[in-house]
């Protein structure tokens, strides 16, 4: 395994890939949004992200990743800039009531992608910084939180409820990891549901999709709808599927079929088999990016890379969480499988910090004959 | 320092293998959940899913068509359209960006960008509404109101478009590229000749059910059988041809064919409307039948009925209502008497100076007859000489002759609502009730048994079971069931039947009652009717008649009879008797059918003055 945890990891990142790619062909066509001369298109356009992806995994796996520690502060000042331009009419772009889209030179991306490895890398080098604080109150807990907790609030309150838990979550995870006092983080996580609740209280809407999500089967026309929709799709899909490109529910009248809820799409056309394969495939990841933080050469590689795996894992549990109605319902994209750039990008840049970090951690000439370590392209920091 | 880095390493690193460890659960529960998903709960949520997209559309079958004896058409169907609104697609942005991008010249993702949804759907439906209100008739502000009303599911908008105006509608929809609003096909019962037939034919209700008449005697041979076909379709609910499913083509229904001739049937409607101008009834029927088959020809009553506007009265009075017949009943005591041998049509018998009274029994005539022949009686239709005739049968025999005549039960004819009249039982009846019989009497008969009881007469002494189902075709056009002549018993013999015929063709001749009845070339036999109307509660009132006459010709070999009843008339001028009002009537009638249905008169020279002049018969000018 610690040999070849880099090939089981890439492995299931091109699964998955294929996978992503294979269903939106299936479905795009379907979709809502889709122009009407060209249906695949947006088939097209995830092929070009994907080949960006690539590029920019191949990128940042060649630049070393103690450059991110270096400029830690910079890159969370420039964090919370961007994530509070997302609130400037001018700037800030607005998507079905949600100030997620922030647009720069004609170029438009979601803030918040960026903030999940830029939290990462923040609290890696703060634990890097204070290894033995674990124990200490502020600099070892109240501090890294309140920074932390800018990003993710203001990720919170763009509306972006799904990534906010994801990075919450990623926090929490890194920080166990670092050796924070287990009651810290069991306040804090207590803390932040109350506040949850709270929250959801106030909203009206919030509060309907709760409501929906409880009582599934009598809110299956409104609020639940998308879910309900998502539980038929993988429930009449069963062990084998109807087959690829035989889906149904695809046609009605799907939201987000192929983005958020290409999960059940899988499972309609290609039944428990690719649905359990996908989650296997995350579970691969999880194990081999966890090896590869285990054998990284420093703390803040272990810690970054832990953050990297956690903040994909916890999206995929997320999302696949929504879909099945474990959860109430919150748009979040499946990593890797679900159509759209900024998403694509930003769990391809993770990758590829992992990969870096595997690379700076092998030293002996038996692990350098790996493939991945065959060239190095930038001299360590 | 080291060592507590070294330390601190170690913990980190189990800590890893912790949220390993977390990851591991966390997956597998949610793998769990698939397993539940979609193992466990598959056939539910496989059922659920088949129920939002696919759907068994029926696929309705025509119901049959109606048709007289001739061919032609009496009732078919016709290609008629509801317009439905579709509340999901008239907000679907596919719809309404394109509707609204033509209308204001731009492309549907100028309009997306540049309205809010609201906006997009509001405006969309003011362009809707605006360029329908004027094809539906309903005022703009109304109709959008209307289509606001709901998001989801359909609205009906208008019934029963049909073909012109359905083409208007789908031109406008197609200018202004107006989706979400749906042109549904159905059939609707088209009846050509809306005022013949009506009470025979019945009507339809809205949902395809026979309700009246051979509508619905029929309806189980007309309606056919739907078939249907699974498919599947599409969030706009456009069928996906690929995942067509089974199907089963309807089964068109039958159609029938009438033994009524519509032509004869026309004249005897133009001729009952005449009637009912002039005389006011408070109902009137005609019933013409082929003695030979028991085919009816035509069947006609007052009150009318509107197929079209299902205004007027349902009642068939022909089979539905019964009445106090009169001496068109005296054929039974008449023909029993004869068909026993107890008396000769020469036979006399002596009918008093008009009056008759004996143990409490009081008889009247019109007029002192004296003695009269047997035939003299029927001529004349004395109520003396027919109870003197009857009293010789006695009561059993006699009551069996009326049963046996068909009076007393329905006829079975493919009718709704038939009666069978009444008649007393035997045990119930007295002197009185015997007399009063044997005139026609205390007993309610229907204008159709009467129809057929004289047809028994002219036929050779068979009653017949009347038709009014001549064949059933399939939808190609096969005859699956022809109608056959059925007897029902024999109700006199042959040369009785013979007798009578010859005894009845004197009613018509000089010094009978029916003389009007007659109808130049051809020798008429029949039967006058004048019945004091019988009140309920009131008993007979003075001055108020039923009056009717039942005849066939030719009258040594029948191939017509015809009755006619009138209750009820009012006239000026007219006495108010069968032989008055109902003979030339049905003498009017008779020289229309005669020439409708070819029968060739009897008399050449006669011949040639018929054809000079075939409505030398007329109602006006006629005295006693």
């Amino acid at each position: 395994m610690a040999k070849r945890n880099v090939s089981w990891l890439l492995l299931s990142v091109g699964f998955l890939l294929g996978l992503g790619i294979v269903m939106l062909i299936s479905t795009c066509a379907f979709s809502e949004t889709s122009p009407v001369e060209d249906v695949y298109k947006d088939a097209k356009r995830q092929v070009v992200w994907i080949c960006a992806g690539v590029f920019v995994c191949v990128v940042t796996a060649s630049i070393d990743y103690r450059l991110y520690q270096r400029w830690v502060w910079l890159l969370v000042g420039a964090v919370i800039l961007l994530l509070i331009m997302c609130y400037i009419p001018g700037l800030g772009h607005k998507v079905n009531g949600e100030w997620r889209w922030v647009r720069l030179g004609g170029f438009q991306f979601q803030p918040s992608e960026l903030a999940k490895i830029v939290l990462a890398a923040f609290l890696g080098a703060w634990f890097a910084l204070h290894s033995d604080s674990g124990a200490h109150p502020t600099r070892g807990f109240l501090y890294p939180i309140s920074i932390a907790g800018v990003m993710i609030l203001l990720v919170f309150f763009e509306k972006d409820m799904g990534t906010a838990l994801v990075m919450a979550a990623t926090c929490l995870t890194v920080m166990f990891v670092a050796g924070v006092r287990w009651y810290y983080l069991g306040g804090l996580t207590s803390l932040g549901m109350c506040g949850l609740a709270v929250m959801v209280k106030l909203d009206a809407h919030r509060t309907g999709r709760i409501l929906a999500y409880l009582d599934m089967e009598a809110n299956k026309l409104g609020f639940a709808f998308q879910q309900w929709i998502g539980l038929m799709a993988l429930g009449s899909g069963g062990v084998t599927g109807r087959g690829l490109g035989e889906g149904r529910l695809k046609m009605l009248y799907m939201p987000f079929a192929h983005t958020d809820f290409i999960f059940p799409m899988i499972g309609e056309e290609l039944g428990l088999m690719f649905t359990l394969a996908v989650i296997f495939a995350f579970l691969v990841f999880a194990l081999a990016g966890a090896s590869i933080s285990f054998q990284a050469p420093d703390i803040f590689g272990r810690l970054l890379g832990m953050g990297l795996v956690s903040f994909i894992v916890f999206q995929a549990a997320l999302n696949i969480g929504v879909t099945t109605a474990v959860l109430p319902n919150k748009g979040i994209p499946l990593p890797f499988v679900s159509y759209g750039g900024s998403s694509l990008l930003a769990v391809m840049v993770a990758v590829g910090i992992l990969l870096n970090i595997y690379r700076q951690g092998r030293t002996d000439e038996a692990e350098n004959r790996c493939w991945v370590n065959s060239r190095r392209i930038t001299p360590r920091v | 320092m080291d060592r507590s880095l070294a330390q601190l390493e170690k913990g980190m690193k189990r800590r890893i293998v912790v949220a390993c460890a977390f990851f591991a659960c966390g997956l597998s529960g949610l793998s769990a959940r698939l397993v539940w998903l979609q193992v466990v709960d598959h056939e539910k949520y496989a059922e659920e899913a088949s129920d939002h997209y696919s759907d068994r559309v029926p696929l309705p079958a025509s119901r049959g068509e109606i048709r007289d004896r001739n061919g032609d058409l009496l009732a078919r169907n016709q290609t008629i359209y509801t317009i439905v609104a579709d509340c999901q697609h008239l907000r679907d942005f596919g719809i309404t960006c394109v509707a609204l991008a033509k209308q204001e010249g731009t492309g549907p993702r100028t309009i997306k960008q540049n309205y809010e949804p609201k906006e997009i759907v509001s405006k969309y439906l003011d362009l809707v509404s605006k360029e329908l209100s004027g094809l539906l008739r309903i005022p703009e502000g109304e109709l959008k109101r209307k289509l606001m009303s709901k998001e989801k599911g359909r609205i009906v908008l208008a019934r029963d478009v049909e073909e012109d105006a359905a083409q208007e509608f789908r031109a406008v929809l197609g200018r202004y590229l107006i989706g979400g609003i749906k042109l549904e096909a159905g059939e609707r019962r088209y009846y050509p000749s809306p005022l013949s037939l009506t009470h025979v034919i019945g009507y339809v209700d809205r949902d395809g059910f026979g309700r009246e008449g051979v509508e619905k005697v029929f309806d189980g041979e007309m309606r056919g059988e739907d078939g249907y076909r699974y498919i599947e379709r599409d969030r706009r609910a456009r069928e996906i041809h690929a995942f067509r499913g089974d199907e089963r083509e309807p089964r068109h229904g039958n159609s029938i064919r009438l033994t009524v001739d519509m032509s004869l049937q026309v004249r005897v409607e133009e001729i009952l409307d005449e009637v009912w101008q002039q005389y006011r009834p408070e109902k009137a029927t005609a019933i013409w039948m082929d003695p030979r088959t028991g085919e009816v020809l035509a069947m006609a009553s007052r009150p009318h009925f509107d197929l079209t506007t299902r205004q007027g009265s349902l009642r068939n009075v022909a089979v539905s209502d019964f009445y106090e017949p009169g001496s068109t009943f005296k054929i039974v005591a008449a023909s029993a008497a004869l068909d026993r041998g107890l008396v000769t049509p020469q036979t006399e018998i002596y009918c008093h100076d008009g009056f008759y009274d004996e143990e409490g029994l009081k008889l009247k005539d019109h007029h002192p007859y004296g003695m009269l022949t047997v035939e003299g009686v029927l001529a004349k239709s004395s109520n003396i000489g027919i109870y003197k005739i009857a009293r010789q049968i006695n009561r059993l025999p006699f009551h069996d002759y009326v049963t046996n005549f068909g009076f007393g039960a329905p006829t079975g004819i493919e009718l709704t609502a038939e009666t069978g009249g009444m008649l007393h039982g035997i045990e119930k009846w007295n002197q009185s009730s015997f007399s009063s019989l044997s005139m026609g009497y205390a007993i309610g008969v229907t204008p159709m048994q009467m129809a057929s009881a004289y047809c028994a007469v002219a036929n050779g002494g068979e009653l017949l079971k009347p038709h009014l189902l001549k064949a059933i075709e399939d939808p190609r056009g096969r005859v699956l069931w022809s109608n056959r002549r059925e007897v029902v018993r024999r109700v006199m013999s042959d040369e009785t039947s013979s007798l009578m015929r010859t005894a009845l063709a004197k009613v018509t001749q000089e010094g009978g009652t029916g003389t009007n009845a007659a109808l130049p070339g051809y020798e008429v036999a029949g039967k006058t009717g004048t019945a004091k109307k019988n009140i309920p509660g009131k008993g007979y009132a003075d001055g108020r008649y039923v009056v009717s006459f039942a005849g066939f010709l030719p009258a040594d070999q029948p191939e017509l009879v015809g009755l006619v009843v009138v209750d009820d008339p009012h006239a000026d001028g007219v006495s108010l008797y069968g032989g008055t009002i109902a003979a030339p009537i049905w003498a009017k009638m008779a020289s229309q059918a005669v020439r409708l249905r070819g029968i060739v008169p009897q008399d050449a020279e006669r011949h040639r003055l018929a054809e000079v002049d075939p409505s030398a018969v007329t109602i006006e000018g006629i005295t006693d």
